[in-house]
């Protein structure tokens, strides 16, 4: 009977504990770390094992690939430098769009933000404080399914046309070529949270409006496996991604400009955008020490093995 | 004539109807054993997601941790709150006006879509009160989702129990508490685990509210309240939507119904249990 | 003694009560605070009856007419398809199985009902959405229909479970005198289970439309999130699907993180509306 009241008691308890002081259970360091965003160098006195990233579906598979490899080469803090303590090591992704990286940063609910695209001004401006680290350059390709009769013809599109298509100025292939049989086209872009959207936007479409019915994908993934899938489909898939997955999509070229690393990395190829991870204030050392491995060589060799083009 | 033919469409439409259901039961079923069995393994529930995207080789196993966390405290949070909210209407509250707005308040809960909790979740948990994308702010989350589930249950459960048995107990003077602990939790406890486990079950298949309160595509084992998870329906959205592995995700599919089946299994087996006690 | 305990008792139950009150009142108030804020800039007329949805271009576009309308079709879409075949089955259960049948029919049903959105959506991406493509050829299969016959199947179980509830209590009442009678079971259930689970019936299609119009992932996945008119073969977004993919992106305290509540508070809105509506026709039905 007391022992039921105990219990019952204690979980209460525990609960409200949990609920309000939450922030005197965490291990690494208390209320240094809720501060952290805000204040610059306010992070000097407390240690934070967890790093986390947010934002764009592009780039996120990268820093996991290079967390991954960080965690498992390192395991402990103390490994990667002595000075820091015997923690094990936490790295979180997570993405929803380059959108999602810049309202991370800002909001606070993640320490890196993860862009596909420039900052924006009215962005750097809010962030105030932000440290940006370009990890390396991705392009947007204009690629088609490998069945699409249009492979055999042309390989080859001029922006005009590009921009035609996107914005549903032409609505079945034959309005490309006569040869081509007379099927919808099926328009896959970025939502709007996308870094690969407003890339597209200014870089191909200038004023005009992507067509109102074009199916938007949530993710970069997401637009890829859609153009895949389908072969009646056309979308603006990152050029890393069409390097992962080669032959199962066909990226064209455009104004006779083919998207490969010289191209891109020379500026010839012009739909292209920069990989960014951005921050608010100072890095902590920890944070430091993870970034220095996303520029380094072995950062830049994932980077590159996943079909990107590396800073170096 | 007429009349017979009628009977007869009333019958057939009333069997289709009923085959309808148990084919699709088998058929969802069935897919998912079929095409993720073969990827099921034991790298595969108990190691870390691998390969290039991640995701694509390797296994699971935090996601499996992140979504029995997560249900585990989205089940304390909503059963505390639940119990006592029941014992409150059932037992404590003597206006009938002040019991249907409650009733009211909790049904209008119910209607909140779970996408919209997750917002508020985000907005409250995560940024106001500075929980961080954690295994807490989401917990919580979904503990809000499960709540009214779990209180509407537990209420008829306790509607439900032999009234003579507590009216004895209060005419021969037993206190409240004493009444409650001792007999009503015991007559009810069979539906009130029930009522918890089916809740869970729901809370662990539930991707929308951990969105953005919690879930992530790639953590490791939680090891504080604080901490970010997997979650095995976030990581499903993810492997199937960015096009990652289909087999994995296949695999994914099939483990977390597998887990839900168990938890349906366990809760209808309480259901037994109750019935074979009550006769 | 015992009165201390009691006490402690009394008062952790009453707090406890409040505390979940309170948070289920502060969540209704905070979506309609931070709704409110968006009304002031757009008007409510405009949010509802506009057809562009632009957050991102200024000035914003922000109005989900079209949105709205692809909640309701593919809600009514779903609804159509499975309420013939919940009732169907719900009379089927209630006349023709008993104890421990009634228990496991119930159980299976239950495990339906227990399946996560996000399998359902993406069964629904693997099996739907391509047999429209490979075998009807569609240009893309992701459309309205795609979406109402997932959403069909994922109602069921609580049409199902409704119906039968009522028609069970229906039957039981009606069964000595029809057996007296020398009825069959098939005519008991056409004639009198059938017309008098009217309101049951009702009761179902409201639980089942609350559950549709607030389904969030499986329509995500199947019905291709394009903010236009919805037609029956072309693709539209639902309200849901609208919050889950933006409010990544939009900051608090933008107009399009209000936007977004907004929209949310609107869904709510709709579904109170319905059940108002649906509350009156019970009302109407009269029975023996």
């Amino acid at each position: 009977m007391k022992k039921c009241i105990s219990v019952f008691l204690l979980v209460i308890l525990i609960f409200s504990i949990a609920l309000t002081g939450c922030t005197k259970e965490n291990p690494s360091g208390a209320t240094g770390e809720q501060n952290g965003a805000e204040t610059t160098g306010g992070e000097s006195g407390t240690f934070k094992a967890q790093i986390t990233f947010n934002g764009s579906s592009t780039l996120a598979p990268v820093i996991s690939a290079i967390a991954t490899d960080f965690i498992e080469e390192y395991t402990t803090w103390d490994k990667v430098d002595s000075s820091f303590p015997a923690e094990n090591i936490a790295i979180y992704v997570s993405a929803g769009g380059s959108g999602a990286g810049v309202k991370a940063v800002l909001e606070a609910t993640s320490d890196f933000g993860m862009l596909a695209r420039e900052i924006k001004d009215e962005e750097n401006k809010k962030i105030g404080d932000p440290r940006a680290f370009t990890l390396g350059i991705d392009a947007l390709t204009v690629s088609i399914n490998p069945e699409n009769p249009l492979t055999k013809i042309r390989d080859d599109l001029s922006m005009e046309e590009v921009k035609k298509i996107f914005a549903g100025e032409y609505k079945y292939w034959d309005e490309i070529d006569s040869s081509l049989p007379h099927r919808e086209m099926v328009v896959v872009i970025r939502d709007l949270g996308g870094g690969a959207h407003e890339v597209f936007q200014k870089s191909v479409m200038g004023d005009t409006d992507v067509r109102e019915d074009a199916i938007q994908a949530p993710s970069m993934g997401a637009l890829v496996t859609k153009v895949i899938e389908n072969k009646d489909a056309i979308g603006y898939a990152s050029f890393g991604m069409v390097n992962q997955n080669k032959g199962k999509l066909i990226p064209l070229k455009v104004d006779g400009i083919e998207a490969t690393k010289e191209n891109i990395a020379s500026g010839l190829y012009k739909i292209s955008r920069p990989l960014i991870a951005v921050k608010k204030g100072d890095l902590s050392p920890e944070q430091q020490a993870f970034v220095d491995v996303l520029v380094s060589e072995k950062g830049s060799a994932i980077i590159e093995q996943m079909g990107y083009v590396p800073m170096n | 004539m007429l009349e017979n033919i009628k009977e007869l469409l009333f019958k057939i439409w009333i069997i289709l109807s009923g085959a309808t259901v148990l084919f699709l039961t088998l058929f969802i079923f069935g897919y998912i054993i079929k095409h993720g069995f073969r990827s099921i393994n034991i790298e595969f529930i108990f190691g870390n997601p691998k390969g290039i995207p991640l995701g694509a080789e390797g296994g699971v196993l935090p996601a499996i941790a992140g979504s029995l966390f997560l249900t585990i405290i989205a089940c304390i949070f909503a059963s505390v709150l639940a119990i006592s909210t029941s014992i409150y209407i059932v037992y404590y509250c003597k206006s009938k006006r002040i019991e249907n707005i409650i009733h009211t308040i909790i049904q209008c809960m119910a209607g909140i879509p779970s996408i919209v909790l997750g917002l508020f979740g985000y907005t409250l948990l995560v940024v106001n009160l500075k929980l961080e994308r954690s295994l807490l702010a989401a917990g919580i989350t979904l503990g809000i989702m499960i709540f009214p589930f779990i209180q509407v249950r537990i209420e008829k459960a306790f509607r439900e129990a032999s009234s003579t048995i507590i009216q004895s107990s209060y005419a021969l003077g037993v206190s409240n508490s004493y009444t409650f602990l001792k007999l009503i939790l015991h007559i009810c406890k069979f539906e009130i685990v029930s009522a918890i486990t089916l809740a869970g079950g729901f809370a662990m298949g539930a991707a929308a509210p951990i969105i953005l309160t919690g879930a992530v595509i790639f953590a490791p084992i939680p090891k504080s309240l604080l901490s970010p998870v997997m979650a095995l329906p976030f990581h499903l959205y993810i492997l199937i939507g960015e096009g990652i592995s289909l087999e994995k995700a296949y695999a994914t599919a099939l483990i977390l119904i597998s887990l839900l089946l168990i938890i349906n299994m366990v809760s209808m087996v309480l259901i037994f249990r109750k019935r074979r006690s009550t006769e | 003694m015992y009165k201390l305990i009691d006490k402690i008792f009394d008062t952790v139950i009453k707090l406890l009560t409040l505390f979940s009150l309170l948070i289920l009142v502060f969540i209704i108030i905070f979506i309609f605070k931070e709704s409110i804020v968006f009304f002031k800039e757009v008007s409510i007329l405009k949010f509802i009856t506009g057809r562009k949805w632009n957050p991102l271009k200024s000035p914003t576009d922000l109005s989900i007419l079209n949105i709205i309308l692809g909640t309701l079709y593919v809600s009514f879409v779903a609804i159509i398809i499975a309420l013939p075949i919940g009732v169907g089955t719900g009379l089927l259960l209630s006349i023709y199985t008993n104890g421990k049948w009634k228990v496991i029919t119930r159980g299976i049903i239950d495990i339906l009902a227990g399946i996560p959105s996000v399998v359902y959506g993406f069964i629904g991406l693997l099996v739907i959405v391509k047999f429209f493509e490979a075998v009807l050829d569609f240009p893309t299969g992701e459309s309205v229909l795609a979406g109402g016959i997932l959403l069909s199947v994922m109602i069921l179980p609580y049409i199902i479970s409704t119906c039968s509830e009522t028609m069970d209590n229906i039957y039981k009442e009606n069964l000595f005198s029809s057996e007296a009678l020398g009825t069959s079971k098939i005519y008991m259930a056409r004639k009198i289970v059938l017309p008098e689970s009217k309101k049951g019936i009702i009761a179902a299609v409201i639980l089942a439309l609350g559950r549709a119009m607030g389904e969030t992932m499986a329509v995500m996945m199947v019905m291709g999130n394009t903010p236009i008119s919805p037609k029956l073969l072309k693709r539209a977004q639902t309200i849901p699907s609208l919050i889950a993919l933006e409010m990544g992106m939009a900051e608090v305290g933008s107009l399009h993180y209000h936007a977004l509540f907004a929209s949310g508070l609107v869904l709510m809105i709709m579904l109170l509306i319905i059940n108002i509506i649906f509350y009156y026709i019970k009302k109407g039905i009269h029975v023996r």
